[in-house]
This record gives structure tokens, C-alpha cells and sequence, in this order.
């Protein structure tokens, strides 16, 4: 059963019942927390969720909870089989918006000089762009009023960046000049794969800081093959059916593998919410493309003698589809796919509340499309901001045991000498 | 008037205290230790040489060129990170910047550039120059020296796939006669190009319902005349100098070259819209959409006038046949007057200017 569930007056989810039961249990659900789930359909206390109406036992409101789809009603006969314990008191303190200070203004200047140092260099400053790029865009988050930091070195990206020339640039040469060995070029590009999103994973999480605290990927060469070679090729040879599948291990690849301190994360969701998803995007992009084309029905007689019915079909079809998913699909698909994502994430104790609206979106993408269009591209830094704006703030920390507890894994010694180690061999790559 | 401490005590709540001299302040910020994510209030003290922690339970002085300061920005917090893997975070530190400028601390040329708008402004600027310039002058002289690494083994993969292109989207098989074709074909190999020129060329006929009469080369040495210019000729001589003008196309790699450029600029182009899918539909069409130079018609137009001279042959039969050309362009876009796709006299020099280059070549030569 999918929860969702209200938090300073935002809602949040959808989450597992696994999710749920935890929330409960550290305290940030209460018994007067709105929550909304599949069998009710609508938003009631969770005290009315679980024991279907307050009024009735408004004396003993935890009494049993017996699953999903099961009757609420209350069965005195049976003994409890679930009450929930309140560890900790519930505070809003143990509750971080995620902050966002920057400015498109600023991160204008910022990717002009950018670009004006990476043309005039030829291409090698780029390096150098993506370290203050994303310095940029850590230092102006902040959670707890501390903020992120980055500390990639270029001359690393500038090795992934060769790497990815020189197999991007033989796979396309192979495509195009001797294209009867372009199958040969695909699988040797294919074994690099685990490996270089392996590497670049964790050379990301290894350069991401809180705190002076850095994150950590453990994530290995072995589990990502398995991913790319298994439920990869399983998306490809199911022409896509699968994709949701193979998208969700990726997922779990990444969150499953990250730690911070001492605590590790956990991706607590099964696929089928992906395929939901996913399936729900295809539907919604199929309709509004084609309410879009009868919308314009009065102007279609007019179409079809214009260009002719071969035209409007091969080209003006696609077109409206294409059009229908950027402005719709995309933000509905971002929209439901991150809250998904991080409403299911914990990092030990932590969890996360991600609260996107569709329409929000949608909006965001729209303008920052147009302005982009119109300005021939010099809208972009303003329209990157939005977009990080609104994704940042839309997520909320739920920090139950505070966030002043993680503590580093490794001795300062062993940490700096790894550090030495793994910066010789480092690269990122970022598809 | 208000004394410089306390007008930033106003304006500025962070600094504790600052003194007159401003070589010694006072900072509130949080120190974190690198072993825990605990954030420590302390207060930073900065001394011109030395930055002091001072905090419950923290007391440590850093020497101030060892410390690494983050890149100013207008709203991030200021980062000082010290030698020992530990940090401290200040959330307002323009005095302490303008204080660590004053030590001889330089910024690196990006953030000079991007700190102000005037300067900001003049990168743009100077972008828009250098891209200008090295479209205008680098381009040319990059893609003629890449278009000699490039074999003739992929030369001709490249030109196959391309007319193949043509045949199934614009081409139609051209309606002359086998003789005809067989015809010209002879007519046409007995040009001799000038023995160092080692030019294979292969004359290929088609048909098209698209644009004027015209002829195109493909880097491989493949001539392709459409029936229409054919039919247009005044006589067999006046193809053969079309014939040498496109070789001269294939003898100084015209095609290539230009094939080079316009795969630079869909590349630049596709990286600044980030589409990269979009470079592969670029690079099939690009063949004939490439208009050539004015530069790259008078070296073709010099080969074919030498090329006809050393077979003996006029080289104002390419001129009197461009003039003609124009003529029956021009009547027929008054005819209809839509533009043509494939116009042949448009991407070319005025043909007066080059029917008269043509006559010089007699008097001179």
C-alpha cells in the first residue's frame, strides 16, 4: 500500500508501508499527521487511517493495525499485533528544508567566463569549468544552515573527459566509416560501461562534503555488471519493457552504495512503483499530444490541405507527441520519479521528504524552454537556477537523532592516504 | 558621523568586534573537525598573519598562507579549510575577503572576470570575437590540413553513402539514353588533367525534380551532372569544362573540407544546445546544403581554365556556359518565384565576373 503523508503543511510521498512503519516509529508521523493511502483514497489523520474512525476508541487510538487491505475496524478478540513506539518526542526542529542561495545573475557570469576560457583554450579549460560550475551550485546549498562543498579536481575530470573522447569518438567513427563493425565497437564500448560509472560514482560521492565530512561510494565494478549486463540487456532485448526495471536497480545501485560517516544508505523500494511511473508518463504524453492535435481540430481541416495528410501524419504527429513530453511527460515523469526516489531513500537515520508539484514544474520547464528559445541560450544560466532552486527546497531532511552524530569511518591517516591513492587513478565521467 | 567600527557592526551582525586598523578581526562561523559532522560556534579570529579558532573546547591558530579560502561568491558561505582535513564555514565574510585581499591573496583570472558585470560583459564580447574569428580564419586552415589525413578508402565510403542518401531521398535515374551517358563519358576522359593532379573521377547522370540545372562533385572524385544541365549545354565542349570546373572542386578537396567545417560547427553547436543525437542527421545532408566559398570556385574555376587549355580547348566555354546559366536561372525564377533549393549560380561568383577571368586566361596564358 502507498502513504502519503503531510509535513508542514506539504505533502509528501507516495511511500511504502515499510517506509510508513518507520516514520511512525521514529515519531515524524503522529497520530494527528494528515495521510492519504491507496485504500482510503483520501486525506484523514493517520489516528483515522489505521483505526477507521477517531471518535470510536478515542481512548486507546493505537490500537491494532492489521495491514493492508484487511478490514480497520477494531477486533477485540485478536491481540494486538503492532503499536507503534514513540522513541522520541516529536519535533519540527529535526526537520531541514534544504536551502538554495543562488542566483541565475551570478551563475550567468560565472558560465560566460566559463565559456570564454574553455573556447579559448580549445576545449581544455572545460575541467576547470565543471569544478567551479559545481563548486557554484554545492557551496549555495545548505542544510542546518551548513552548506556542501566540492572538491574534484579538474586535471581528473580532464582524464575522464579523454577517456570519453576516445571511446565516444572510436564508437562514432566505427558508426559511420566501417559501419559493418559498428556491433564490434558497441560491445567493446559496452565493457568499459561498469567500469567507468563505477569510477565516476564514486569519484562524485568521494568529492561531495558536508561538514568537511566527506561522502563515500562503495559500489563495485562486479554489482554494476550486473546491472548493465543483466537487467540492461534485459531492457534492450525487451524492446524497453523493462527499462523500468533496469532504471530502478541503477537507482539502487547508487543509493544503496553511498555512505556518509558511518552510515549507509538504503533504498527501501521494489521496481513496480517505477513501472507505475514510467507507464503513467507514456499514458499522460500520448494524451495530452493527442488532446493537443484534436484541440486544434478547427485548425486541422486547414493543416491537412496545407501540407497534405502524408505530412501531417510522418511529421506534425511527432511533433505535437515530442512537444507533449517536454512540456508535460518530462515534469511529470521528474516530478513523480524524484519524490518516489527520495521519499524512499534513508541515510542511517535520516529520511527524506520531497514534495515537487506537477504543476510547478511544468511551469518552471515551460518558461525556462521559451526564455531559452528566445535569447538563443543565454537564458540558460537563469533557467539551470530555477530548476535547482525549486528541486533543492522541495526536499526536506527528517533528521530524528539530529544531524551533529555521523562520524568519520576511517583514522585521519587512513583517510588522507586513500585519498592520495585513489586521486592518482581518478577520473569522472558524466554521461 | 559614525565610527568605521560601528558601521559595521550595523551593516555586518557576524563580526564581533573589528578593529579601526582593520588588520585584526573578528569572525562568528562553525568549525567542523573533519572526524564529525558536529558543528562547533566559534569565534575566527584573523590577525593578518595567523587565523585563530576559538570555540568551547576549540583552540587552534592556523597560519594564514596555509589555509585554503574558497572563491568568493555572492551569497555561499565563506570556506576556510585547514591542512589538517578540518574546516570552518562563515556565513558573512566580504570584510574578511577585502582583509585577505590585502595579504597579497590573488584571485585567479576567472574570478576577476566574473566578479563584476562590466567585466563579465567584455568576456561575452570577447567570446562572440574569438568564435567569429575562429569560424572566419582557424576553421579554413584546420579542416584543409585535417582534410589530407583523411584516406581515400573512407573518402569514397563517404561519398557512396552520401549519393545513395540523394538516390532514395531527392534523385531520380536520369532519363538520357545509354549512349548519350556513354557518350560523354568518353567525351569526358579525354581531358587530360596536368600529370602531378592524379585524379580518378567517375561521371554519374541523374535526374531531379528539386532546384536548377546542376552538377556537384563528392570528394571521392564522383561528378554527378543532372539531365537538365546537360540538355542545357550549347555543345559537348561546354560540359567538359563544367567537368574540369568540378574536378578542380576534387583536386584542391573542396568537399571535404567544407564537410570538415560544417561537422566543427554542428559539433560546437550541438555541445552548446547539449543535442548531441542531432550531429549524425547533420552530417548525411551536408554534402550539397554546404554552399562553396567564392575562394573555392576561383581555385575551380583556375583548374578547369588550365585543364582546358592543356587539351587544347577554350577556356571560355565554362564562361560563355555560366552566362547562360544565369540567364535561364534568372528567367525562371521570374517564372516562379520560389527559391530553388539547389541553385546553382547562387552559391557561385556573379558568371559575368567569371566569364571574364575566363577571357583573361586567353591573353594571358
Amino acid at each position: 500500500m502507498n502513504w502519503h503523508y503531510k509535513i508542514e503543511g506539504r505533502k509528501v510521498g507516495p511511500i511504502s508501508q515499510t517506509e510508513m512503519d518507520r516514520l511512525v516509529k521514529i515519531g515524524l508521523v503522529r497520530p494527528d499527521t494528515m495521510v492519504w493511502n491507496d485504500y482510503s483514497n483520501r486525506w484523514q489523520t493517520y489516528n483515522e487511517a489505521v483505526n477507521g474512525s477517531s471518535d470510536e476508541d478515542a481512548d486507546e487510538p493505537w490500537a491494532p493495525y492489521k495491514g493492508p487491505g484487511k478490514s480497520f475496524q477494531q477486533n477485540s478478540a485478536e491481540p494486538p499485533k503492532y503499536r507503534p513506539v514513540f522513541t522520541t518526542p516529536l519535533s519540527y526542529e529535526t526537520c531541514h528544508q534544504i536551502e538554495f542561495t543562488g542566483s541565475g545573475s551570478e551563475y550567468f557570469r560565472i558560465w560566460i567566463v566559463n565559456l570564454l576560457l574553455t573556447v579559448a583554450t580549445l576545449g581544455i579549460y572545460s575541467a576547470w569549468a565543471k569544478v567551479r560550475r559545481n563548486k557554484y551550485f554545492y557551496r549555495n546549498t545548505r542544510i542546518a544552515g551548513s552548506s556542501f562543498d566540492y572538491h574534484g579536481r579538474p586535471i581528473a575530470i580532464l582524464k575522464g573527459r579523454l577517456i570519453a573522447a576516445l571511446l565516444l569518438g572510436t564508437l562514432f567513427l566505427f558508426k559511420n566509416i566501417i559501419p559493418d563493425y559498428y556491433l564490434f565497437g558497441l560491445v567493446v564500448f559496452g565493457a568499459f560501461v561498469p567500469w567507468l560509472v563505477t569510477k565516476s560514482l564514486a569519484f562524485r560521492m568521494r568529492n561531495t562534503s558536508w561538514r568537511s565530512m566527506r561522502f563515500r561510494f562503495d559500489g563495485t565494478v562486479r554489482k554494476a555488471a550486473k546491472v548493465f549486463y543483466i537487467h540492461g540487456l534485459l531492457s534492450m532485448l525487451s524492446g524497453g519493457i523493462f527499462y523500468p526495471l533496469f532504471y530502478h536497480r541503477q537507482k539502487a545501485f547508487l543509493f544503496n552504495n553511498v555512505s556518509f560517516g558511518r552510515e549507509s544508505g538504503n533504498f527501501g523500494i521494489s521496481s513496480a512503483p517505477f513501472f507505475g511511473v514510467i507507464l503513467k508518463t507514456a499514458g499522460i504524453t500520448a494524451l495530452a499530444g493527442m488532446s493537443i492535435f484534436f484541440l486544434s481540430s478547427t485548425m486541422l481541416a486547414t493543416i491537412l490541405q496545407f501540407f497534405g495528410t502524408k505530412i501531417a501524419v510522418l511529421f506534425l504527429i511527432p511533433v505535437l507527441i515530442y512537444l507533449s513530453f517536454i512540456f508535460i511527460g518530462f515534469p511529470f515523469y521528474q516530478v513523480n520519479m524524484t519524490n518516489l526516489i527520495w521519499n524512499n531513500f534513508t541515510l542511517g537515520s535520516l529520511s527524506f521528504a520531497s514534495s515537487l508539484k506537477f504543476s510547478r514544474f511544468a511551469w518552471i520547464t515551460l518558461c525556462n524552454t521559451l526564455f531559452t528559445l528566445i535569447t538563443l541560450g543565454l537564458y540558460w544560466p537563469w533557467a539551470v537556477v530555477n530548476l535547482t532552486r525549486y528541486r533543492a527546497e522541495s526536499i526536506t531532511l527528517v533528521a530524528q537523532n539530529g544531524l551533529d552524530q555521523f562520524e568519520a569511518g576511517l583514522s585521519d591517516e587512513e583517510s588522507a592516504a586513500a585519498h592520495e591513492i585513489t586521486d592518482a587513478y581518478d577520473f569522472d565521467i558524466s554521461f | 558621523m559614525k565610527s568605521l567600527q560601528q558601521h559595521m557592526r550595523l551593516r555586518m551582525p557576524m563580526i564581533l568586534t573589528s578593529h579601526s586598523d582593520n588588520s585584526s578581526a573578528e569572525f562568528a562561523g562553525s568549525y567542523y573537525d573533519g572526524k564529525s559532522s558536529r558543528a562547533h560556534s566559534v569565534s575566527v579570529i584573523f590577525n593578518g598573519s595567523t587565523i585563530s579558532i576559538n570555540g568551547p573546547g576549540i583552540k587552534r591558530t592556523y597560519q594564514t598562507s596555509s589555509v585554503k579560502v574558497s572563491e568568493p561568491l555572492d551569497n555561499a558561505h565563506l570556506m576556510l579549510t585547514f591542512k589538517d582535513g578540518s574546516a570552518c564555514e562563515l556565513p558573512d565574510s566580504s570584510i574578511l575577503k577585502s582583509m585577505l585581499a590585502k595579504t597579497g591573496r590573488r584571485e585567479s583570472l576567472a574570478v576577476c572576470l566574473q566578479s563584476k558585470w562590466t567585466t563579465a560583459a567584455f568576456a561575452f564580447l570577447f567570446l562572440i570575437l574569438l568564435i567569429a574569428a575562429g569560424y572566419k580564419y582557424a576553421l579554413p586552415v584546420v579542416a584543409d590540413a585535417a582534410s589530407h589525413y583523411i584516406s581515400d578508402n573512407t573518402l569514397s565510403i563517404i561519398s557512396s553513402k552520401t549519393l545513395q542518401n540523394l538516390d532514395i531521398n531527392m534523385l531520380k535515374p536520369s532519363d538520357l539514353t545509354e549512349e548519350r551517358q556513354s557518350d560523354l563519358r568518353r567525351r569526358m576522359s579525354e581531358i587530360k588533367f596536368a600529370d602531378n593532379a592524379n585524379l580518378k573521377t567517375n561521371i554519374e547522370f541523374r535526374n531531379t525534380p528539386f532546384g536548377g540545372p546542376n552538377a556537384f562533385a563528392l570528394p571521392d572524385g564522383t561528378i554527378v551532372f543532372f539531365d537538365s544541365l546537360v540538355n542545357l549545354a550549347d555543345n559537348d565542349e561546354q560540359l567538359a569544362a563544367v567537368y574540369a570546373h568540378e574536378a578542380g572542386h576534387v583536386y584542391h578537396r573542396h568537399g571535404v573540407r567544407m564537410m570538415i567545417q560544417s561537422s566543427a560547427v554542428a559539433l560546437v553547436l550541438a555541445s552548446y544546445f547539449g543535442d548531441v543525437s542531432s550531429i549524425a542527421g547533420a552530417l548525411t545532408g551536408l554534402m550539397l546544403n554546404a554552399k562553396y566559398s567564392r575562394d573555392f570556385e576561383r581555385q575551380a574555376d583556375d583548374f578547369a581554365a588550365q585543364t582546358l587549355l592543356n587539351n587544347n580547348l577554350s577556356p571560355t566555354l565554362l564562361g560563355d556556359f555560366l552566362m547562360k546559366l544565369e540567364r535561364k536561372c534568372k528567367k525562371k525564377q521570374s517564372d516562379n518565384n520560389r527559391s530553388m533549393l539547389y541553385d546553382y549560380i547562387s552559391s557561385h561568383p556573379a558568371a559575368e565576373e567569371r566569364a571574364r577571368e575566363m577571357q583573361r586566361y586567353i591573353y594571358h596564358k
